[in-house]
């Protein structure tokens, strides 16, 4: 999963912070505080991309950028992070050799589709982007092994039984919402159903989840229907799964 | 008196709930939860916690407001305590919105439990 590296430039321990966090969900990093530390990391590592703050100390982003190009440090995008706002000069930084530039204040999702799409610029974004690297697999083995570094097999096993009744109720709830129509009571099944089988690494299920919380925004009733229909369906298949897959009988 | 570190969590989701609690066991740190924020805010004024994880979508009383409501205690030790925000719509703020609204910091759902740790034990070292 976490193949791409990226190298975080900025003075403000706070933003820093916050760049790393929403970063450090689907890529590896390191943070520097200035210029200077960030070409340091440049010529001894690889990144496959560079988030650079504009304003800082001892070496700012502009002047980072053009050491960049002079030693040629680096062939991946970097991408400024800029508090101008309204800036005519957009072209300005994209000629200065920057591959975007963002405005602060940072949105999350915007910073990170940003991310992605220059790390994977031959992916079309729109089919993507509302499954941010999830693969449409049963069960994320990932997800399970950092489980049971906190837990034994018989413990996670236990989890995973929890969430299939659990998936069983807020299913028949959400059913049960649908015929009332009541989108407040299905919006906060499937919130839920979301948020348990991501966590989980149940990712068919979390793929269904996430499709069905949209038919529900979109109002399309008979689509809802369907995809319930589905998540009921990918339940049993899961429910299976859990019970035959040797990890849990080791 | 025992010296372990006290987590207050506000989830609905009992799955959650209970995988969090072994996560944050494996640090020794204890852990209370709380379904909704209604009733966060009785565990908080019955009892004392070093930190609080919240996530933003709970019924009764949801995470936003709980927390600005903690910003607002009269306790300067209740009201100041690291809260860290659970999401899954992290697109529905700005990193300056959850800072007005008083996060510490935000997580993002589905859970990564090491980052979870990770980011608690860096308010409780």
């Amino acid at each position: 999963m976490k193949s791409k590296k990226i190298l975080i430039v900025d003075d403000n321990d706070l933003n820093r912070k916050l760049f790393e966090n929403l970063i450090a969900q689907f890529y590896t990093y390191e943070s520097a505080v200035n210029g200077l530390e960030a070409i340091d990391y440049l010529t001894k590592e690889s990144f496959d991309l560079i988030l650079m703050d504009i304003q800082m100390p001892e070496l700012d982003g502009f002047a980072a950028l053009r050491k960049i190009q002079q030693d040629e440090l680096t062939e991946s995008p970097v991408i400024a992070i800029t508090a101008y706002a309204g800036e005519s000069d957009r072209n300005n930084f994209l000629k200065m050799g920057f591959s975007h530039f963002i405005i602060k204040p940072i949105r999350p999702k915007e910073l990170l589709e940003v991310i992605r799409i220059h790390l994977y610029p031959t992916i079309d974004h729109y089919i993507t982007s509302n499954s941010t690297e999830i693969s449409d697999i049963l069960l994320d083995i990932s997800v399970i092994s950092q489980l049971m570094k906190y837990n034994s097999k018989e413990a996670i096993k236990g989890v995973f039984r929890d969430f299939i009744s659990d998936t069983s109720i807020l299913l028949e709830n959400a059913e049960l919402a649908l015929n009332q129509k009541n989108e407040q009571k299905l919006i906060e099944n499937l919130h839920t159903l979301k948020g348990n089988s991501g966590t989980l690494g149940a990712n068919s299920i979390y793929l269904l989840a996430k499709t069905t919380d949209a038919n529900i925004r979109d109002k399309n009733w008979i689509q809802l229907k369907e995809s319930l229909e589905k998540l009921k369906k990918e339940k049993l298949i899961f429910e299976k799964y859990i019970e035959e897959e040797l990890i849990f009988k080791l | 008196m025992s010296d372990a570190k006290k987590i207050l969590v506000g989830e609905d989701s009992s799955i959650i709930i209970n995988l969090t609690k072994s996560v944050l066991a494996f640090e020794n740190y204890e852990m209370k939860a709380a379904r909704n924020g209604e009733k966060v805010l009785e565990l908080l004024e019955k009892e004392d916690f070093d930190l609080i994880l919240m996530d933003l979508n709970m019924p009764v009383l949801g995470g936003v407001e709980c927390t600005k409501m903690i910003r607002a205690l009269a306790n300067p030790i209740k009201s100041n305590l690291p809260i860290i925000a659970i999401t899954g719509n992290i697109n529905n703020y700005t990193m300056d919105e959850f800072r007005k609204i008083g996060f510490n910091e935000f997580i993002q759902k589905p859970l990564d439990f090491d980052k979870l740790l990770a980011t608690v034990k860096n308010y409780l070292c």
